[in-house]
């Protein structure tokens, strides 16, 4: 399955399959950071695009309802992930990120609110009781993507950890169709249409964070692959962590047609 | 069975070797994953239908 979704679906001789892979694999002309740029927009932003990111261009109220609930989960996850970066690493350049992103995940920056209460508050919009996600189990994928990234994080080196999460951050990135997106995350007319102001005020500020989120922590994640020699490394928790989060992606599909039947 | 697809009965994929009898054909499937996941949409198919069998299947989208 990786060799279909990665490199091609037609069986090549051992021969052409080494030249493929190399290729996959080389980063040389414009650099890891890009590399990883561009490996996450050919996954999910491609002509045929991850269906979360379809679903995005004109999503359904369900659909976003989804999206609070296993997000909330993803969210309480991610804070946990950037303290062991925290812990792990003694470059203070990586603490100060993760800080920052910390501060802005559960206290928000200036008049800002946080963006965990951005999220609650749009389900309410939408009708989602914020005692009813805070209550909630993640589903299956979202529970199996936290165990995976709660692990790296854990276990693993710091920097194993810092490109399984700030990757992530590439799928609210406006500059995706810089590398090659044939959509951005969701369809920016969106803000100016008739969603509840909540869902504006939740999509606004992602759009607007992750954009520095995903591009400060790729090039900390590129600096110190080389100063670490880890390249090797990185480009291989990087293709783990995009395979764990397009299985989440689809449990936020799958919760929302949940509450459809539900509600 | 007749199939929109010349490699894998669900993925296309011209890789690996599995072989399994689906609706009393033996068919090749690039890997077991695919081969539980076409076996159940059959079952599903005709559960839902009612149908004895299925002449013919196409398969479409890629992601």
């Amino acid at each position: 399955m990786w060799l279909n979704r990665n490199i091609t679906k037609e069986k090549r001789d051992k021969e052409k399959l080494e030249r493929m892979l190399r290729e996959f694999y080389d980063f040389s002309d414009s650099g890891l950071a890009n590399w990883i740029r561009k490996r996450f927009v050919e996954k999910f932003f491609s002509a045929q695009p991850h269906p979360f990111i379809a679903e995005m261009q004109n999503p359904s109220k369900y659909t976003l309802m989804g999206y609070v609930t296993e997000h909330y989960h993803f969210l309480r996850q991610w804070v946990k992930s950037c303290a062991f970066i925290i812990a792990k690493s003694d470059s203070y350049d990586v603490q100060i990120y993760e800080m920052r992103n910390i501060s802005e995940e559960y206290f928000g920056q200036g008049k800002e609110r946080p963006h965990i209460d951005l999220l609650l508050r749009m389900g309410e919009s939408l009708g989602l009781p914020r005692d009813r996600v805070i209550t909630s189990s993640p589903l299956p994928a979202t529970r199996r993507g936290i165990n995976f990234w709660n692990r790296v994080c854990r276990d693993r080196h710091w920097l194993l950890g810092m490109v399984s999460m700030h990757s992530l951050e590439l799928i609210a990135d406006r500059n995706v169709k810089k590398y090659g997106a044939s959509f951005s995350y969701f369809d920016p007319k969106i803000l100016d249409g008739d969603a509840t102001p909540e869902t504006k005020d939740f999509l606004r500020a992602g759009y607007e964070a992750d954009v520095y989120h995903s591009s400060d922590a790729l090039n900390l994640v590129e600096k110190y692959a080389e100063e670490l020699k880890m390249e090797r490394d990185v480009q291989s928790y990087f293709l783990l962590s995009e395979d764990k989060f397009s299985d989440y992606l689809n449990a936020r599909l799958e919760r929302g047609r949940l509450y459809e039947k539900e509600l | 069975m007749k199939r929109n697809y010349e490699g894998c009965a669900l993925c296309d994929a011209t890789w690996g070797d599995y072989w399994r009898v689906v609706d009393g054909e033996n068919m090749f499937f690039c890997c077991s994953i695919c081969a539980d996941a076409f076996e159940n949409m059959v079952n599903e198919v005709k559960k839902v239908t009612g149908w004895e069998r299925i002449d013919e299947i196409k398969i479409e989208g890629n992601y």
